[in-house]
């Protein structure tokens, strides 16, 4: 069992083993696949905060993702202005998306909440699917510019790296930061009482706004780095699987704490390279797996370690 | 006498029931009214009037000079009404202190999500009175062998008193008490009794649902009685225990025979 403290070294650790994986292994092929999955963990931040903390389900993230890297890539590619400025601008798009899509959750719930955002994310890949002359279509966007730092452009394998995990642990500890604070409590408290919540004086609604507001600004930023990291983009990244890939990360990685985001976002981009040698079968072995852990441990691997459990919320007696 | 409470005409209708029915009462101020009543008669629909759960269909209620008719919840909270729930509704998988914290979110730590990750001297500021105040109410209430429970693993003596003190985060004037005692065994409720007093002593004025005779009549400085949504007598423990109609609602017909 570990507690807080613990946690802590955990995170050093983490930390200094991602700081030397490039100098002990120089498989560029891992070290991409690592880059990909800091982006995942920046997603998997920001959708914690919505299922992972106030419980509500959230299937258009890819949605949010694709509009944060085709805002980048286009801004980029089509008036030359800098990926730094783009960032703003995908920052921008993050907030009010995060404030359009926590409306409906002000009053939909559950299959009806999942539906919707599957709708949202659907949606936005069609566009850019069909919007031909603007998004270039099912050719996505060639040719976007990578970041440039100090003078240096990010277009290394390593640099790239370096520059991701810097990003990642700087939303890392933002979201450790909000998970540990008033807010994490407050988000928790409207999935265990959503009525008590309005009874101490706090807005439910403007909560949940802020929750879904904080998670599409961190997916719409992971999705421009995206964009960048990649280089060329087109619409068939940003699927239901890829949404439905995010809440897996949170939920079997462990809902309510960055080192579950960390570690399902790890598991969901290196599990395929690992099970690769089974083939066709890997997606039913990756699938029997989330299965099994939804079953045996809701709240994901990582609580399963943690000093204090979520248990389940109690049932209404009257 | 200064008035925290009145409540006019209040009516509230389900589909064809009429679950309150044209009911007026006034609360006074520094004093302890209780709302007792037959198994759903409205009460916890009057309190959820009051507190804004949901509109009533007809009639106001004032919480001082203020009309609060058909206020969001959360707002009627931040002038200063809190209240507890029937069938307890506290935050499960959290501790006893980070439920009272949460209670004192809006009064004790005000500021923005941008602001609190802006400014940590500001946000730990913040923390620090919540942590403060939950610790005082903790004493006050002697929680302290509970403090760092997870509620979910609570007996459900304790978590009538813990949801209590989360009302009481909020640092309200009037504090609405859905048979707080409800599920109590004697010497817990004897044990309650004293907690609400020293509730009352601290300045919060309480309105009361319940259904145990010994808590109201020991307590209440006015009694209203409704049945089926009305009100049928109100006065003091020794006029309502010998009104003729209350008995009736209690009893039934035939005893007032005896
Ligand atoms: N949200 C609701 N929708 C429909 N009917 C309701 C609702 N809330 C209460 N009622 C009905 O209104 C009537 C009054 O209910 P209320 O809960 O106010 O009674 P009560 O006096 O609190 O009873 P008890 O002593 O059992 O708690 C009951 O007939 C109840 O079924
Ligand atoms: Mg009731």
């Amino acid at each position: 069992m570990f507690s807080r403290k613990h946690t802590r070294k955990i995170y050093a650790v983490l930390i200094i083993a991602a700081l030397a994986f490039p100098l002990i292994s120089n498989n560029t092929y891992y070290i991409t696949m690592l880059c990909l999955a800091f982006i995942y963990m920046i997603v998997a931040f920001g959708l914690n905060f919505i299922t992972g903390m106030t419980g509500q389900v959230n299937l258009g993230t890819a949605g949010i993702f694709c509009i944060g890297a085709y805002t980048s890539a286009l801004l980029t590619t089509k008036t030359f202005i800098s990926p730094w400025l783009a960032l703003l601008v995908v920052i921008l798009f993050g907030f009010v998306i995060g404030i359009a899509l926590g409306y409906p959750s002000l009053r939909l719930k559950g299959v009806y909440l999942s539906l919707t955002t599957i709708a949202f994310g659907e949606i936005v890949r069609q566009l850019v699917n069909n919007m031909t002359d603007f998004t270039g279509g099912a050719h996505g966007v060639r040719a976007i510019p990578p970041y440039c730092l100090f003078g240096f452009e990010l277009n290394t394998k390593l640099r790239l790296y370096y520059f991701l995990l810097a990003v990642t642990i700087m939303f890392g500890l933002i979201a450790y930061r909000i998970i540990y604070s008033k807010w994490g409590r407050v988000f928790t408290a409207i999935r265990d009482n959503i009525d008590a919540v309005d009874t101490c004086g706090i807005s439910s609604s403007k909560v949940k706004i802020i929750a879904f507001t904080l998670a599409a600004v961190f997916a719409a930023i992971a999705g421009g780095l995206y964009a960048h990291y990649s280089g060329y983009i087109n619409p068939s990244t940003f699927t239901l699987n890829l949404s439905v890939s995010f809440v897996v990360m949170v939920m079997v990685g462990g809902s309510g704490t960055v080192l579950g985001s960390v570690l399902g976002a790890v598991l969901v981009s290196i599990l395929p390279e690992m099970l690769r040698f089974l083939g066709n079968y890997y997606q039913i072995v990756f699938y029997i797996l989330v299965f099994i852990c939804t079953i045996l441990i809701p709240n994901g691997i990582v609580n399963v370690f943690l000093e204090r459990q979520k248990t389940k919320a109690l049932p209404e007696k009257n | 006498m200064k008035n925290i409470l009145r409540v006019e005409s209040l009516t509230k209708r389900f589909g064809g029931l009429v679950a309150v029915n044209d009911l007026s009462f006034e609360m006074e101020a520094r004093s302890i009214h209780s709302l007792i009543g037959p198994n759903g008669s409205g009460k916890t629909t009057t309190i959820n009037m009051i507190n804004g759960t949901f509109p009533p269909t007809g009639g106001r209620i004032y919480f001082g000079e203020t009309d609060i008719t058909g206020m969001q919840t959360h707002k009627i909270s931040t002038l200063g009404i809190a209240r507890t729930f029937q069938n307890i509704k506290l935050f499960s998988t959290m501790t006893v202190e980070e439920n009272l914290k949460v209670g004192g979110h809006s009064r004790l730590a005000p500021h923005g999500v941008v602001s609190y990750l802006l400014n940590p001297v500001e946000a730990r500021k913040e923390e620090n009175k919540l942590q403060v105040a939950s610790e005082e109410i903790i004493a006050m209430l002697r929680l302290e062998d509970i403090a760092k429970s997870v509620v979910a693993s609570l007996p459900y003596g304790k978590l009538k008193i813990v949801e209590l003190a989360r009302a009481l985060m909020s640092r309200p004037q009037l504090l609405l008490l859905d048979e707080p005692a409800a599920g109590l065994n004697p010497s817990e409720r004897a044990e309650f009794i004293d907690v609400l007093l020293k509730v009352f002593e601290s300045g919060i004025d309480l309105f009361l649902i319940e259904h145990n005779m010994d808590v109201v009549m020991n307590i209440s400085d006015k009694i209203t009685v409704i049945n089926f949504g009305s009100k049928i007598a109100e006065g003091d423990s020794a006029s309502i225990q010998n009104d003729p109609e209350v008995i009736k609602a209690y009893l039934g017909e035939k005893y007032i025979m005896i």
